[in-house]
């Protein structure tokens, strides 16, 4: 049997796809798989999150009346639009990564690194985060019962502060990687095994 | 909103190339239904990246990459749920070379499956080795042994019958 040959009769007894069977793929409900598309819409949540909570720590800095707790979420606020920039610019570079057009392993290489820069960075930027928005938060309940004068003199007060924060910033690190890899580890995972393959051949 | 032009553009384009679809779902599939499952698949697929194709490849090369792609997924997701082909899938009678051809391929790995099938319709090296993400290089040295194996495998088959 001569491979080229057989290959190239097939050609004629390929079953051809009708225009009824196309339409059909069109709208389709199979089960989507692709990680590049679950990647990119995991992206689009987080922009989608960002946009979500500004409007809250918006209301919080007009409810509470104390400069100690407005300056904390003014921080969180502009922490947020940072943010919502970083995330809509990663989206669009992972967007404009089209795995079927350029060099595959060279895109695959660059999409993958743009999606674990993306995490890490998050995740570091939230451990400046973290303490602030705990500080925030922590005024923003005790200044219902007293003022911040009263709050700031009282050395009890500020020794829990400082033991929430220092229990809080790990644990909040410690959830958003948890939740990063839970959201985004498996189809990241997919991809590395995908690139992992490419290269074997080398 | 995508117009009718454009979907009938991009139907009329997947008939005329429904052959690549054809292969890469045969030789990825692990059952007649697993078959039909990929091919939606690979079409919503390519459907889906059609507007980001923007003719700097050849279609067929573009539908390639994406029906192969598809594949790689599925096949990959389909194993870990349930290993191997079905034994009674694409069984190839005795005499039939397009099927016996087609049942060696799908022995091979999955690398080894889409740089002979890129081979075989008519990729050089370079485009084989910018799909598939491979050095160049190496496609050459990989073909040669992909090639010497299937036809081990198919000189094999033979002495037995």
């Amino acid at each position: 049997m001569k491979i080229e040959e057989t290959w190239k009769s097939m050609d004629n007894e390929a079953e051809s796809l009708s225009g009824a069977d196309i339409r059909a793929g069109l709208s389709a409900k199979v089960k989507r798989r692709d990680p590049v598309q679950k990647l990119n819409k995991r992206l689009a949540w987080k922009i989608f999150f960002t946009i979500l909570f500004l409007p809250l720590y918006f209301g919080a800095v007009f409810y509470v009346e104390s400069w100690l707790p407005q300056l904390l979420f003014i921080i969180i606020i502009v922490a947020h639009l940072i943010g919502l920039v970083f995330f809509i610019r990663r989206y669009q570079r992972a967007k404009s990564l089209q795995l079927g057009e350029n060099d595959s392993r060279q895109t695959l290489k660059l999409y993958i690194e743009n999606i674990k820069a993306t995490l890490r960075q998050e995740e570091l930027g939230g451990l400046i985060l973290y303490p602030i928005a705990a500080a925030g938060g922590f005024f923003f309940s005790l200044l219902e019962k007293m003022s911040l004068e009263e709050a700031l003199a009282d050395n009890r007060i500020l020794i829990t502060l400082l033991i929430l924060m220092i229990i809080l910033t790990p644990l909040s690190h410690w959830l958003a990687r948890w939740m990063n890899r839970k959201t985004f580890g498996k189809y990241l995972k997919e991809l590395e095994e995908r690139l992992r393959l490419i290269e074997s051949e080398d | 909103m995508v117009s009718e032009d454009k979907e009938s553009e991009f139907i009329r384009l997947l008939e005329a190339h429904s052959g690549i679809i054809y292969k890469v779902t045969r030789i990825y599939a692990k059952n007649a239904s697993d078959e039909q499952d990929l091919r939606q698949e690979v079409v919503y697929q390519a459907w889906r990246s059609y507007a980001n194709f923007k003719g700097a490849s050849k279609f067929s090369t573009w539908l390639y990459r994406v029906a192969l792609n598809t594949a790689l997924t599925h096949a990959k997701k389909d194993r870990k749920e349930s290993p191997g082909f079905d034994s009674d899938w694409q069984v190839a009678p005795a005499g039939d070379e397009r099927a016996q051809l087609m049942s060696h391929i799908r022995k091979l790995n999955d690398a080894e499956k889409l740089v002979i099938m890129l081979h075989l319709d008519g990729y050089g090296n370079e485009e084989i080795a910018l799909i598939s993400g491979i050095s160049k290089n190496h496609v050459a040295v990989r073909l040669h042994r992909i090639k010497e194996k299937l036809s081990q495998a198919i000189k094999n088959e033979q002495d037995e019958n």
